[in-house]
């Protein structure tokens, strides 16, 4: 019976309980929420071991920070914001350590690629070579489909500083995409 | 539909819309978690966050405890060396005349009252240590110092007495060895007092009280009466210096 009423619980009452710690009520937090929170991470790390890894580590913050959530943005903006820093804090550290980025993806078979996997590749080549922080608000803007208000919230800035911030991410993005001429 | 292409030298830069739709185009689709994956992650997420506000938790939880034993401790402290304070039982070591470095006997520490300590001759243990700082001392001893110090000869036997014996008084003095009569005083210093001391015995006596104070510290106190042939000399002693 408590299984049931378990699965049957309206997203409000396994937030509720969820914010009270209730282990099935974070398991459907996580369930809710682990597949766009991979997504986010794996775009902006390209690495499939390193999203695990930003992943477990923003649900790790979330599951001990929910009891403080105050409900002034949606459950997702706010979990984007700390998979965000999260994922942020692993590219700095990877850039600190001088590794190499993410391989690129090499086609299958010796086929010849067709015109939109090269520019899907040198696109993607282009947004690895930006700086942490625009290669985010460009993840966010385009990958993840995020309106102005929400890259504010997640990235925790003003308004006209995403506006700012996302012209000069474009800015790079094309000086390194036209870099590969 | 325009498609637009890497630019050569010399060519136009892309529009923004083209540029937006290129981005849109690149998304990449992340390899999917299977349900195993999925489901450790999820408990390595839960077991990490209840050890870490676990250890968040009880980090302040640690230090009030802390505190709370340090404060009680300090009470109890304070409580025992105010109202309860026993003091540990001293050892008041009395040495045999003439034969510094020697210990015939050690004794509980007296009561208040005066207590008679006999100085008995020493027993094989004694001698042997005599022996042992005699053997010292004759290798440290330079050519040019005599071996033996002549001192005044014990009372003996036969003692006369205006010219003649007097055996009973001569039979009492060898049967009856010195005494150095000390009392030990309890808390809260530590005090020896010599009462009596005979003023013909050669040599010297001793009395050491030791003792542990209330903070586990050795303290002690020691009299030193010295008769070498100018008459006694009483030595007193203590932690704090030396009291003639």
């Amino acid at each position: 019976v408590r299984w049931l009423a378990h699965r049957e619980a309206s997203e409000e009452e396994w937030l509720a309980a969820a914010r009270a710690g209730a282990p099935w009520a974070l398991e459907r937090f996580y369930l809710a929420y682990q597949a766009p929170v991979y997504a986010l991470c794996y775009r902006l790390l390209e690495r499939p071991d390193d999203a695990e890894d930003a992943t477990q580590a923003a649900f790790v913050r979330a599951f001990r920070e929910l009891p403080r959530f105050r409900g002034e943005s949606t459950v997702k903006t706010w979990l984007y914001r700390i998979a965000v820093n999260e994922a942020l804090g692993l590219l700095r550290r990877r850039r600190e350590r001088g590794e190499p980025p993410a391989d690129v993806p090499e086609a299958a078979g010796d086929a010849p690629l067709g015109s939109a996997v090269v520019e899907r590749l040198a696109v993607q080549a282009a947004l690895r070579r930006t700086r942490p922080e625009h290669r985010a608000v460009l993840v966010l803007r385009y990958w993840e489909g995020l309106e102005y208000r929400d890259l504010a919230a997640v990235l925790g800035i003003s308004l006209p500083a995403v506006k700012m911030r996302l012209l000069r991410a474009r800015c790079e993005f094309r000086r390194h995409y036209e870099e590969q001429g | 539909m325009m498609r637009w292409k890497p630019r050569r030298p010399g060519q136009a830069p892309p529009p923004p819309e083209e540029l937006e739709r290129l981005l849109r185009l690149a998304t990449p689709q992340p390899p999917g978690l299977s349900p195993e994956a999925r489901h450790a992650l999820f408990q390595r997420a839960l077991v990490e966050a209840h050890a870490a506000s676990r250890r968040a938790g009880s980090r302040p939880l640690a230090a009030w405890r802390a505190v709370a034993l340090l404060l009680a401790g300090l009470g109890a402290g304070f409580w025992v060396g105010h109202h309860w304070s026993p003091a540990p039982p001293s050892t008041a070591m009395v040495r045999r005349p003439g034969a510094p470095g020697s210990w015939p006997g050690i004794t509980q520490r007296p009561p208040a009252a005066p207590r008679l300590v006999e100085l008995r001759p020493s027993g094989p243990v004694g001698h042997g240590t005599v022996r042992r700082m005699r053997r010292g001392r004759e290798q440290a001893r330079p050519a040019s110092v005599p071996s033996r110090i002549p001192r005044r000869p014990p009372v003996a036997a036969g003692r006369a007495t205006g010219g003649r014996w007097d055996e009973e008084r001569a039979a009492t003095e060898v049967r009856q060895p010195p005494r150095l009569f000390v009392m030990v005083t309890p808390a809260p210093r530590l005090r020896v007092t010599v009462r009596s001391a005979p003023p013909a015995a050669p040599g010297y006596a001793r009395a050491t009280a030791v003792r542990r104070d209330r903070f586990g510290a050795m303290s002690w106190a020691q009299a030193t009466v010295s008769s070498e042939g100018t008459g006694s000399r009483l030595i007193l002693r203590s932690p704090e210096g030396e009291n003639r």
